[in-house]
């Protein structure tokens, strides 16, 4: 659970590994509320300017979004701990005829429990850490995506943080760049990237896309140039990309290095191959003096009960092949540089639906390298027309310093209402 | 208004069910001597023979234990193989899109931001729970050239008199290799059909309800889809509003347009 809530913290941005007082921390907070308050105005005051408008037909406007309470809990070693939150998202979509759209939307999450996640609970004991070492798990409010689209014939262009979600593959995607999937749930939303893009349709299944995300100089901004075509039945694309990483420190004590450029060139391909839906997503890479490739091979099959099967393979050129597994690669992890310590993976997910309303899942990720895995058993619940529940557990199997043995023993609740 | 080869209207995306329905002046009868079974198919197929088509529809799904869930979407078809559907409620589901070329469909997920392409036997999921499946959705509406067809009998049904077809798929990769269809044989639409699988098996059956005259054409605004392997659910499809041959821009069966929603 606890490498879950890791990679959770890694994988959205989360980026303090801090040894704030709590002073700090309880100032942080009534400036974060002070700053919710104002945000807060400044969203329904949109909204209402948007709303009235759509009664006239010039523009029509949408409300959405959700309540989400999750409480969740984990053991590892002699300890058990506990995190709860609230998560609210406010999302508010427009039209203004065919040609021009904007979507924003607003999350407040509020933690309470043990926010403070210790680093040595994630780290192997051949990696020891001081206690002071931990993560600060802190409110937080952010806008998860604010753009707008204007659409100049042929073109279509997107400014503000948007979606910039690519790769076929189901959980581990080389081509994404920018916002990697918590592969414990790899269908959890995440947020957008500030950027500018131009999308160039070339037919209706092809485009050509160029979008440029701001960070720092023009120097160390993202450039990426992709493009996506149908062919034989098979979605197919590439990209080429520049993009400025921050790596993880050499050492825990260490600030995290300035960022590096890094170069990828990589695609997808994704259609049915003898009844069976497959999947495959690479890229190269090369950041600093280092190169390596990513590799994700996967399939689907549906049996006639509904139960969908599923399985993927990784390869991360990056990893090592078993334990123990590097500081670097460590920390990289919790720092969200790379997907996997291990340099094969395996990843299987099976779902059914059983009953009316509930939906059995069960997933495992293994590392070929260490042997190790994490089951990851969950039943969800539609409990009415805009209820959703869902309880989901974590198993982590192998001994310590291993990929998934590390982690520990947990699960969670999570209620979520729609509006 | 464009140009296009004459198609079949389903109720967008899902109404590939709806398939087969006929274009014969009203109140023409014929008898199993003097028509073949493959006449009936494309009187069948000729009666839903429009250009463009938007619909408002809803999708009720009920449970065994009585409970209900509403969905609304809008859609819009072009030709025998174009449709685009959007999910407007339940707030859960809105968004929600889905974009089908020929035999290839997509998904959209509004709060990942992200199209995902729905493929080999994934087609046999049924969208946002309901009975109907992907494959439902996506499946050629003309059986006409996926179907070898016998007529099995003359019945009526609900008091209206029907030819009973038997289908025979003519490849392996169909979603169901048999089919048994009611069809009126004044109206020149399905009543009724039961989809089995190669073994034999029962799969689903679709009722079709609520007929009205449209012109000089009739069509049946409401299916009852029944999955035989999962008890006592069934899903309702009625629609709300139908418009035929209205002008759709191009640019709706993209994928640029299942990704941005204008």
């Amino acid at each position: 659970m606890l490498g879950t809530i890791v990679c959770l913290i890694a994988n959205r941005q989360s980026s303090l590994v801090s040894r704030q007082s709590s002073i700090v921390n309880h100032q942080s907070s009534i400036v974060n509320r002070r700053s919710s308050i104002t945000l807060l105005a400044i969203v329904c005051s949109s909204m209402f300017a948007i709303i009235p408008s759509a009664l006239t037909g010039q523009t029509a406007a949408r409300l959405t979004g959700y309540w989400e309470h999750q409480f969740s809990v984990g053991y590892r070693g002699d300890r058990w701990t506990q995190l709860d939150y609230d998560r609210f998202r406010a999302d508010v979509t427009a039209r203004a005829g065919r040609s021009t759209s904007a979507s924003a939307a607003v999350v407040w999450q509020l933690y309470r429990g043990n926010t403070r996640v210790f680093l040595s609970d994630a780290l192997p004991d051949y990696f020891p850490v001081p206690d002071s070492a931990f993560v600060e798990l802190e409110n937080r409010h952010f806008l998860n995506h604010a753009y707008f689209t204007i659409r100049p014939h042929p073109f279509e262009i997107t400014a503000g943080k948007q979606y910039l979600t690519w790769g076929a593959a189901w959980a581990f995607n080389p081509t994404e760049l920018f916002r990697p999937k918590d592969v414990f749930e790899p269908t959890y939303e995440r947020e957008g990237v500030g950027a500018l893009s131009v999308r160039l349709p070339l037919g209706p299944l092809s485009n050509v896309m160029v979008a440029y995300a701001p960070e720092g100089g023009f120097e160390t901004s993202a450039k990426v140039l992709r493009a996506r075509h149908h062919l034989s039945g098979f979605d197919i694309s590439a990209l080429v990309a520049e993009i400025h990483e921050r790596p993880a420190p050499a050492d825990i004590d260490l600030p995290q290095p300035v960022l590096e450029q890094r170069h990828t060139i990589g695609g997808d391909v994704t259609g049915e191959l003898l009844g069976l839906g497959v999947w495959a997503e690479g890229t190269w890479s090369e950041r600093a003096d280092e190169t390596w490739v990513e590799m994700t091979l996967g399939g689907n099959y549906t049996l006639s009960n509904g139960t969908l099967l599923l399985v993927e393979g990784y390869y991360n050129g990056r990893g090592e092949w078993g334990e123990p597994y590097s500081r670097q690669l460590w920390l990289a992890r919790i720092y969200g540089d790379g997907r996997t310590l291990g340099k094969a993976t395996v990843y299987g997910l099976a779902t059914k639906p059983v009953g009316d309303l509930w939906t059995v899942a069960a997933s495992a990720i293994a590392n070929l390298g260490d042997g190790s895995a994490a089951l990851i058993p969950a039943v969800s619940y539609a409990f009415a027309e805009n209820v959703d529940l869902l309880v989901n557990l974590v198993f982590s199997i192998g001994p310590d310093g291993t990929e998934y043995g590390s982690g520990s023993q947990g699960g969670f609740l999570r209620g979520r209402v729609y509006f | 208004m464009r140009r296009t080869r004459p198609h079949h209207d389903t109720s967008a995306v899902l109404g590939a069910i709806l398939i087969g329905l006929l274009l014969t002046p009203v109140g023409t009868v014929a008898t199993a001597q003097e028509i073949s079974p493959r006449d009936i198919l494309e009187r069948v197929d000729a009666n839903m023979t429009v250009r463009t088509a938007r619909t408002k529809a809803q999708m009720t799904i009920t449970y065994r234990d009585g409970d209900v869930r509403n969905m609304l979407y809008e859609a819009w078809a072009e030709g025998t193989d174009r449709s685009f559907l959007e999910f407007t409620a339940p707030a859960r589901d809105a968004g929600s899109r889905f974009l089908r070329r020929g035999d290839a469909m997509w998904i959209f997920l509004p709060r990942v931001g992200k199209s995902v392409r729905i493929q080999g036997h994934m087609l046999r999921q049924g969208i946002m729970g309901s009975d109907f499946s992907y494959g439902d959705a996506s499946e050629n509406p003309s059986m006409v050239e996926d179907y070898d067809a016998t007529i099995e009998s003359e019945v009526d049904l609900a008091g209206r008199p029907t030819y009973v077809l038997y289908l025979t798929a003519k490849r392996d990769d169909l979603s169901y290799q048999h089919r048994r269809i009611w069809i009126d044989s004044e109206r020149w639409i399905p009543l009724k059909e039961e989809l089995f699988a190669k073994s034999g098996k029962l799969l689903k059956t679709a009722t079709f309800g609520d007929v009205r005259q449209v012109g000089r054409r009739w069509y049946p605004f409401a299916i009852e889809m029944n999955n035989e392997l999962q008890t006592d659910t069934r899903t309702t499809l009625q629609i709300l509003e139908m418009d035929f041959n209205v002008n759709v821009p191009q640019e709706v069966f993209t994928v640029s347009y299942l990704e941005s929603g204008f």
